[in-house]
């Protein structure tokens, strides 16, 4: 599933796109990436007319980079997610 | 536990018309229910009470003891349990199954069914039906009503249309999308608990199903589980009894884990 969202880094924010998330961790790509063992936080927000809640939900997360990696033009960065909370 | 003391000793068992007494174990938590089942068994020639239990431990040692025919099983005795139906298959193939539940649900009466239940009837069945049940179910019978026809049929067209086509997406029940909601919110098991007006460990019980259903495997997948299909969508916009409340009122971030 691909989300745009705002990674807050050591070195600040960056925007990127997630490649796939699953409860291990993250794959996503980007213009620049936090370093590898760097810690990373960035929240997905659900739209409360797709969730059909009466909010907006989200999922906050907090983890650390584990790798780099090249896939055609695409700069991606690996992170494993150590903890998540969901937030209405 | 209770050898009632009308118990016949193995190998005894009374016969009418040359016909075996179809032996019954009682397992119920609550002695009044046993008492009176009891009674009510105890007025047919047919029907002969072995032996009484109040925990399924004590079932399962009663089962051991004596050759049964049919149980007849107080459904709280299992709540919380993955494994108690096969393993009491497991243990006594011969014995029939009967679940006393207070209240009918769709996914547990499938799931009774599918485990090798031979009749889900309500706590307050008149005894002329208990009755009538036992000796079908003892004659190899099944005792399903309408409702529970459906259910069932409805979960084997489900199964056999995610074998057939893999990608359609697994149907899920009111509660189970109650819930599902209830969980994209951030709330936690006994808040969801509350809110439902079940238990924690029945929510618990839920979440297993619904991992297996999507193959999810948390709180985190599941919610973007259901970020990417959609399926609250759909099931908001029907709103159920079942989803009572709206989240709570200070909004507080909970640390989510299964």
């Amino acid at each position: 599933m691909q989300l745009a969202i705002r990674i807050k880094t050591e070195d600040g924010e960056i925007e990127a796109v997630t490649e796939n998330i699953s409860a291990n961790g993250i794959l996503f790509s980007g213009e620049s990436l936090p370093a590898v063992d760097s810690r990373i936080e960035f929240t997905i927000d659900m739209p409360a007319s797709v969730m059909g809640s009466a909010s907006d939900v989200s999922i906050h997360c907090t983890g650390r980079v584990v790798r780099h990696q090249v896939k055609g033009d695409l700069k991606q960065a690996a992170a494993i997610i150590d903890e998540y909370f969901l937030k209405a | 536990m209770d050898f009632s003391s009308n118990a016949a000793p193995e190998g005894m068992e009374t016969e009418l018309d040359g016909t075996p007494a179809i032996r019954v174990i009682l397992a119920d938590s609550q002695a009044i229910y046993r008492v009176g089942m009891k009674k009510v068994f105890a007025l047919e020639d047919d029907i002969r009470v072995v032996a009484q239990a109040e925990t399924l431990t004590h079932l399962y040692t009663a089962l051991q003891r004596f050759p049964t025919d049919v149980v007849v099983l107080e459904g709280q005795l299992i709540a919380g349990t993955v494994n108690a139906i096969p393993e009491l298959v497991r243990r006594a193939p011969d014995a029939k199954l009967i679940v006393q539940v207070v209240e009918s649900d769709e996914t547990n009466t499938v799931e009774l069914y599918r485990r090798g239940v031979r009749g889900v009837v309500p706590r307050s069945i008149s005894p002329d039906l208990l009755i009538k049940c036992v000796r079908k179910i003892a004659d190899g019978e099944t005792w399903i009503d309408n409702q529970s026809i459906s259910w069932v049929i409805e979960a084997y067209r489900a199964q056999a249309s995610s074998l057939t086509s893999p990608r359609s997406q697994p149907k899920l029940s009111k509660k189970e999308l109650a819930i599902i909601s209830c969980i994209t919110r951030g709330m936690r098991n006994k808040e969801i608990a509350y809110q439902i007006g079940t238990t924690e460990q029945v929510i618990k019980n839920y979440l297993r199903k619904v991992y297996d259903k999507l193959g999810v495997s948390d709180r985190l997948e599941l919610a973007l589980y259901c970020l990417h299909h959609q399926i609250l969508k759909k099931y908001n916009s029907e709103p159920e009894d079942v989803l009572l409340a709206a989240p709570e009122a200070n909004g507080g971030a909970r640390t989510a884990k299964v």
